[in-house]
């Protein structure tokens, strides 16, 4: 009977401190979306009244569109190209031997040891040597640098979880290897591919520190053109402008998964 | 369940017609040898059982066949083509994997289409196999089920109706029954020969339980550290074992060893003498309990007397461990409780040497 109770407590103590972390993680964006609303000219919580006033800015302002756009296809870019390399090199370091390999397993699983700033300065260098400054290259390149490790990282652990056993299965029932990647390993696999294209894709949009350095040649991203504005000014245009990053990182998140969990009914 | 035909049950395969012949195979891991220098022929139709202990190489010589461990040296020919160095999708095998290998994320009968697909079958003529198949293993109610909400039988069951879908030329198991308790082993045992029965398929079956060997195979392979020791019908091999290995190995029994005289009587090492004709020089006797009986007033043949070791009731029988000569026998019979024989007890028995299997030594490779 005591055991029940103490159980019982100790069951509802963990969803309170659950729902309480959550609370804290998630407040700052409900504070920010919150405030988006707002009619009066000042950034201030509680927001007073209620209008898409600061939106019809935002949709107005060419800079921070741009940004968006410029945001969104890197983001995504990013995304798909991490994810395919990303499975082929843990593919690799997976199934075959090969020179380097631990070389490359130590890299992925190492923590990134060159601060942000230095890494972007380099890039920055490096991009400015191989005349590429006028070009998206050298922010997809960034980031991919930035995110490739994780995914790798993700889908060796998923691809060391899964049992090769069924990929030989299949192979007897006359797969080709391609097809057995297809329609087993693939498959098999989605969650780890599912939380790495997702962490690409949120890496990649919510970066500045890497991204203040290689957004030279006009291509701006959003994270960079907000920590501008806010600079010179503070109006709840930067709210709107925020809220709308959150609801694109809603959208991708669930075709992402929407993408990948369909293959796995297919 | 499945009717099973008259004629299969007295099916005696063409020793000439090979569905799988491995030639000269060896399969070395660096200097270790899993397999080396092995023949083995599967007839068309028969039941062959390669059998031996943990680690002789049954898997290794079975992964061969389907093309997952590629041979050292040697061949494989699969009806007739070469396919020693072909990948394992471009063999007309079957395979019962050891765990099933039921694909998680599809449903049974996705499972058992999925190497029809791959055989690019019309749609319609999938489904129709996909429901022939579920019926041969009578779970046609179970098509639309994942294989996490099977039992281990039932999963046993899919992994067959899948391996069997393709009608490979060759069904390959690797000690199906492993999974299974022992209940459950002796049914699906039966089923199992049923069902490779009654669609007439080829098939190469691995264990290391003798009884399952010897209840299902028409044929079996022992093998011993890599090699061939014996191949034979499960009458041959358990009647005429070639080497002293196949007589441990196949059933009860104790191996003396001794020599046989001009007589061509056997005399083991401590003195046992055994009247017989046998050819002359040194050998071992395998002695199965059936071989030694309690003396009865008629008995032909000599009596010994020999003293109790142990003695283990099991109700229908004892075994009893007796001490003849400074040789130790088993022996097995029916003693009535209250007459039950203690350790230390002196028997009247004799040894019928009828059937008896003496190995020269020449024939003993080891
Ligand atoms: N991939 C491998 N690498 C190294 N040694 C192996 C490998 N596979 C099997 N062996 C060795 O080969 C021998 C035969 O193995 P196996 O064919 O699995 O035996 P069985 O199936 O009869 O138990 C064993 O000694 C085993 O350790
Ligand atoms: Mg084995």
């Amino acid at each position: 009977m005591r055991a029940d109770l103490i159980d019982r407590l100790m069951a509802v103590s963990g969803t309170l401190i659950r729902a309480l972390v959550y609370l804290m993680l998630a407040s700052p964006a409900i504070l920010v979306v919150l405030s988006s609303f707002t009619s009066s000219d000042t950034m201030n919580f509680p927001p007073m009244g209620f209008s898409l006033r600061w939106y019809k800015v935002a949709f107005a302002n060419e800079l921070f569109m741009a940004a968006l756009w410029t945001s969104t296809y890197v983001a995504v870019l990013v995304a798909i190209v991490a994810l395919l390399v990303g499975f082929a090199g843990a593919f690799a370091m997976n199934r075959f031997s090969f020179r380097g390999k631990a070389f490359l397993q130590g890299l992925a699983f190492s923590p990134l040891v060159v601060p942000a700033v230095v890494l972007g300065i380099g890039l920055l260098q490096l991009f400015a040597w191989l005349d590429l400054t006028q070009t998206m290259y050298p922010l997809l390149l960034g980031h991919l640098v930035l995110t490739i490790p994780y995914v790798v990282r993700t889908i060796l652990a998923s691809l060391t979880l899964h049992d090769q056993q069924l990929e030989q299965a299949a192979m007897n029932l006359r797969a080709t290897p391609f097809r057995v990647i297809r329609r087993i390993t693939l498959p098999l696999i989605m969650p780890g591919l599912l939380s790495a294209s997702i962490f690409a894709f949120v890496t990649s949009f919510g970066n500045v520190t890497v991204s203040s350095f290689l957004t030279y040649g006009g291509h701006v991203t959003l994270p960079v053109q907000i920590f501008a504005y806010v600079d010179t000014s503070y109006d709840p245009l930067v709210a709107a402008v925020s809220s709308l990053m959150i609801v694109v990182t809603l959208v991708v998140i669930l075709t992402i998964e929407r993408l990948i969990g369909a293959e796995r009914l297919a | 369940m499945l009717a099973l035909s008259k004629e299969r049950d007295n099916f005696v395969p063409e020793a000439d017609d090979l569905v799988v012949e491995l030639r000269s195979v060896s399969k070395y891991y660096g200097e270790v040898a899993a397999v080396s220098n092995t023949s083995i022929g599967v007839r068309r139709g028969e039941l062959l059982c390669l059998l031996g202990p943990s680690g002789c190489g049954k898997t290794t010589t079975l992964r061969m066949v389907a093309g997952f461990v590629e041979p050292t040296s040697g061949s494989i020919t699969i009806n007739g083509v070469d396919m020693t160095r072909q990948p394992p999708y471009r063999r007309d095998t079957g395979m019962v994997f050891q765990s099933y290998a039921l694909f998680p994320h599809m449903t049974v009968a996705q499972n058992i289409e999925f190497g029809l697909e791959n055989l690019k079958w019309p749609r319609d003529e999938r489904k129709a196999r996909v429901e022939e198949m579920l019926r041969l293993v009578e779970l046609p109610h179970l098509a639309d089920r994942l294989p996490a909400q099977l039992s281990g039988g039932q999963q046993q069951r899919i992994a067959l109706a899948r391996a069997l879908a393709m009608r490979p030329a060759v069904l390959l198991l690797d000690e199906p029954f492993s999974n299974l308790d022992a209940q459950l082993r002796l049914r699906m045992r039966e089923e199992l020969r049923e069902v490779v029965r009654s669609v007439n398929v080829t098939t190469l079956f691995v264990t290391h339980d003798q009884e399952e060997a010897l209840a299902m195979s028409d044929r079996i392979v022992v093998m011993n550290a890599g090699q061939v020791e014996q191949i034979g019908t499960p009458g041959e091999i358990y009647e005429s074992p070639e080497t002293p290995f196949v007589a441990k190995f196949i059933g009860w029994c104790s191996l003396l060893k001794g020599t046989v005289g001009p007589d061509g009587s056997f005399t083991s090492a401590a003195g046992l003498r055994l009247d017989g004709n046998w050819s002359a020089g040194s050998a071992t006797a395998v002695i199965r309990p059936e071989h030694v009986r309690l003396s009865t007033d008629d008995a032909s043949g000599p009596s010994y007397q020999g003293r109790v070791l142990q003695a283990h009731y099991y109700g229908g029988a004892t075994r009893i461990v007796l001490d003849l000569n400074g040789e130790q026998l088993t022996m097995q019979e029916r003693f009535p409780f209250w007459r039950h024989p203690k350790t230390g007890d002196l028997l009247s028995v004799t040894i019928s040497t009828d059937d008896l299997r003496v190995i020269p030594a020449e024939e003993d490779r080891r």
